[in-house]
């Protein structure tokens, strides 16, 4: 398990998704990125290919994307959480008459 | 007693009354539990709901959102994925 190395996802939510290798916490946390959300993750939900990319230490997720991009690898565009603001129903105030 | 009570298919469940009274009332029995489609062991996360209570659940409630969630249990799913990784 070496800085780079893509690997796959084997569990969780984000299973069967490439990711890469960008830091190496202990002999069972590693930090990945890629198509994956970039989070520590044990070293047994992962499978490694042969494949290793040339990218530096804890590198960011944009380098991690472009060294994907020259491997040809697929990224799957992650959408973005778009932040609607909740806007509250104003309540219709009752408009009182002067019943003149 | 009516006559359709009658039958085994309802589960039988005592009730207190608020005046003090037991008896009984007469419910549907729940479907069997969700099953691995690969090993066969009942499956986390999926409740057991009659159909149409079912429907009011979200999504979510239904199922893991996992890939094969709800199909496969999370060992069958990993070594599948395996497999196809290793090919």
């Amino acid at each position: 398990m070496k800085i780079g190395q893509i690997c796959v996802k084997i569990s969780g939510r984000e299973a069967n998704k490439k990711c890469v290798i960008v830091d190496i916490v202990d002999d069972t946390f590693v930090l990945i990125d890629g198509n994956v959300r970039r989070r520590k993750c044990n070293v047994k939900h992962l499978e490694p290919l042969d494949k290793v990319l040339k990218i530096s230490k804890k590198a960011s997720t944009a380098k991690v994307h472009e060294a994907m991009k020259k491997e040809k690898i697929e990224i799957i565009e992650r959408k973005k959480k778009k932040v609607t603001k909740k806007v509250k129903p104003q309540r219709k105030r009752k408009v009182k008459n002067d019943g003149k | 007693m009516a006559v359709k009570h009658k039958s085994r298919s309802l589960r039988r469940v005592s009730r207190k009354l608020p005046g003090g009274k037991v008896t009984i009332q007469y419910k549907k029995r729940k479907p069997g539990r969700a099953k691995c489609s690969n090993c066969g062991k009942p499956l986390m996360g999926v409740p057991r709901e009659l159909p149409s209570k079912m429907k009011t659940l979200s999504k979510t409630e239904k199922r893991p959102e996992r890939p094969y969630g709800g199909v496969l249990c999370s060992k069958c799913m990993r070594s599948k994925i395996i497999k196809e990784v290793r090919k």
